[in-house]
Order: structure tokens, then sequence, then C-alpha cells
């Protein structure tokens, strides 16, 4: 694939493109992680948890 | 426009995908996968949730299913991955059949709940949210 296909792509997709290429980065794992590196990977995710975007809101009146 | 975007950035996702090198020698397949399974949920929860978050006004008023998948996904996330992980741990200090047959399961359902979120991505974005 050429370097400019590429660049059309990255540009056209934005962040959505980002989201799922950083999905498709840890697809190619080709190898166990650790179990450090697996802890490590969990302790971040769980501390993403406190963002704003996993909070349960009240459904709006509608 | 949207749709333009989506279908090139499952166009290039589906490329990549397909120059995946294979798994090295020496590592456990299922394992692997495990592993992998769990980030790609997570990304995947995370890219859905934040949409959800930042076009909630915009997507209550298309549909309230929005809200609803994403909240369910709130609740439950920690039960699924806590589901596989300790599928994987439980798999690691023993690799019997009956362990591997419960990994594949964890697995499994975790990637349904991945593709669901996957599809509430791509139909918020087709309906209009703004990453």
């Amino acid at each position: 694939m050429s370097l400019a296909l590429i660049q059309l792509l990255i540009s056209a997709g934005g962040t959505l493109y980002q989201a799922i290429t950083e999905g498709i980065k840890t697809a190619h794992q080709n190898k166990e992680i650790s179990d450090a590196e697996f802890a490590d990977y969990i302790a971040k995710r769980d501390a993403a948890f406190s963002g704003p975007e996993w909070l349960i809101r009240p459904d709006p009146k509608s | 426009m949207n749709c333009l975007k989506l279908t090139l950035s499952i166009l290039t996702a589906v490329i990549l995908i397909g120059c995946g090198s294979p798994i090295l020698p020496g590592n456990d397949p299922i394992v692997v996968r495990a592993q992998e399974t769990d980030k790609l949920a997570f990304t995947a929860f995370e890219a859905f949730e934040k949409i959800e978050t930042s076009n909630a006004e915009f997507l209550w008023s298309v549909s309230h299913e929005f809200k609803h998948v994403a909240d369910a996904i709130r609740a439950q996330k920690k039960v699924w991955f806590n589901t596989l992980e300790a599928a994987l741990a439980i798999y690691k200090s023993d690799r019997s059949a009956i362990n591997r047959t419960l990994l594949e399961n964890s697995i499994t359902q975790m990637e349904a709940q991945k593709n669901a979120s996957e599809a509430s991505l791509a139909e918020a974005v087709a309906k209009g949210a703004k990453p």
C-alpha cells in the first residue's frame, strides 16, 4: 500500500480511524504478553474507568 | 461523508489485519487470543462510550438504544473483564482441556460484546455522531 494511500485513509478516517487502528495494533500481537505487562495494562485500563464516559447518567426526560 | 469515512476506516482495518504477522513459535495461540480480545474489547468499549458521551443529546434524540447499550457496557464491563481474566489465569496455571474450553467460551463471550459495541459505534457515526 502506498504511503499516499495510507495518508489519505488516515486523514479520511480521523479519530475513528485512530480508535480502530489502535485496536488493530493490539490485534497484531504475535506473542504472549508477560504477566507483568498484562497486569500493567489492566491497571491502566481500570484507572481509565474513572473517566466521565464511564459514568451511568440518568435517562433524559423525553 | 461520515459513511465514506467509516467505510474507509473499516477497509483500512481489514487491509491491516490481512498483513498481520503469525504468532511466534513457543507462544500459546489461545493465550495470545485471550489477551488480544481483552485489549480489543476495552478499545472498542472506550471508543463507543466516548462517542456516546460526547454526542449524548444528539444520540438520545436519534434512538434511546445508544444510551442503553452504553449503560449496559458501563454496568457490566468489570464482570466481563474479570470473567475473561480469571479464565485466562486458570488456564495458564493448568492448561487442561476443560480449562481451555472455559477460556474459549470466555473469549467468545467477550468477542460478542466487543462486536456489539463496534456495531453501535459504527451506527452512531453513520447517524451523524461526531468522534
